[in-house]
């Protein structure tokens, strides 16, 4: 399965968390396998895979 | 509920490897199922029905569109095992005789030695390799065998358990976090894990980019206009959902000039899950392909307006 994977990042300054759920929520509805949000002192990280298309 | 039928692969994977690594050729090599698959799966024909996705919208209330959910993806899952199992036992069988080897062992032969075994192994699976590819389809049966056909069941077994994480993992969440659509585009991908094709993709992709990881990822920064234009991409993203494939194959060519004055990083995504570019081609594909860009583009209003005039544009065909 070859996937590929986008790392997204946004500063706390410009982007709540409910934000950077909200943008997971539609990740996954544009088709992603999967979408992960982790967080750093200064940015929220969305990290999603796609599957490349054969 | 049928989780409780499902497969042991991993007993299944020891036995096949076991009977190869002996150099036998038994066709022997598994008990009697308990109940025919053709049978099982007659059963498991419900989970598959059309009117199932009908259903799933028609159940009220989060508890009982889970359940609901739940039931299908397992039921599916069941049958999607039960077909492995079938296909496990075939592959068996096969040892005795010459069909797949030849198209199977040059391809997998050189992505294993790149990536399992010992250093011995590598050595032993890059001069059979050689070998293979020396004799212009000579293969040795018992070395294809001996040593591809065990570690292409091992990688299909991999592939199959990291699809299935997912699907779990999804499961353990609200309906509306993981719902039945997205279920069954994960569970596509679980029948696709356990076959041969997805199986050396999976060596050859591995053998190529496990090395490089960390430039497989693509990176974004999001500004606060991209944070708060998201209803506008979901707008534009149903608005692509709604297209029929004929639309969205126009759509696609309408969209394929302005791909270029995109970010890098946007590029880079939209290339590498289409790395052909089918969605140029293919209809369902370009809906695919065209719904994950657009959710990921930038967002500024001149990006906007040509996304939507592209759309009614297409909408016309």
């Amino acid at each position: 399965m070859a996937t590929k994977t986008t790392v997204e990042t946004w500063a706390k300054t410009n982007a709540t968390q409910q934000d950077v759920q909200n943008e997971q929520k539609a990740r996954l509805a544009a088709g992603a396998v999967s979408s992960t949000i982790t967080e750093d002192a200064n940015d929220w990280i969305l990290t999603t895979v796609w599957t490349v298309a054969q | 509920m049928t989780r409780d039928k499902k497969l042991e692969p991993r007993q299944l994977l020891l036995s096949i490897c076991m009977l190869f690594l002996g150099g036998c050729a038994s066709i022997d090599g598994f008990p009697d199922p308990v109940i025919k698959p053709s049978d099982d799966l007659a059963q498991a024909q419900q989970y598959f029905s059309p009117g199932v996705l009908a259903e799933y919208v028609k159940q009220s209330g989060e508890a009982a569109r889970r359940a609901y959910r739940d039931q299908i993806v397992y039921g599916r899952l069941h049958a999607y095992d039960i077909q492995y199992q079938v296909f496990l036992r075939a592959l068996s069988r096969e040892s005795g005789g010459t069909g797949m080897a030849g198209d199977l062992a040059s391809l997998a032969l050189n992505g294993l030695g790149a990536t399992v075994g010992d250093a011995a192994t590598k050595a032993a699976l890059s001069a059979a390799s050689a070998g293979v590819i020396g004799a212009q389809g000579a293969v040795s049966k018992d070395l294809f065998y001996q040593k591809t056909l065990p570690a292409v069941v091992a990688q299909m077994e991999a592939q199959r358990t990291q699809v299935r994480a997912i699907v779990e993992k999804g499961l353990s969440t609200a309906d509306a976090d993981y719902s039945l659509p997205q279920a069954i585009v994960d569970l596509d991908l679980y029948q696709i894990a356990g076959s041969l094709p997805g199986a050396l993709n999976g060596i050859v992709q591995d053998a190529g980019t496990k090395t490089a990881t960390a430039e497989a990822d693509i990176r974004l920064s999001r500004d606060k206009t991209f944070a708060t234009s998201l209803p506008e991409a979901v707008a534009i993203g149903n608005q692509i959902a709604a297209l029929t494939d004929t639309q969205a194959l126009a759509l696609a060519k309408a969209m394929d000039p302005f791909l270029k004055t995109r970010p890098q990083g946007v590029q880079d995504f939209v290339n590498g899950i289409d790395p052909t570019g089918k969605r140029l081609k293919d209809g369902a594909t370009a809906k695919t392909v065209l719904r994950q860009w657009s959710i990921l583009d930038q967002r500024d209003s001149a990006s906007q307006k040509q996304w939507t005039d592209a759309i009614a544009t297409a909408g016309k065909n």
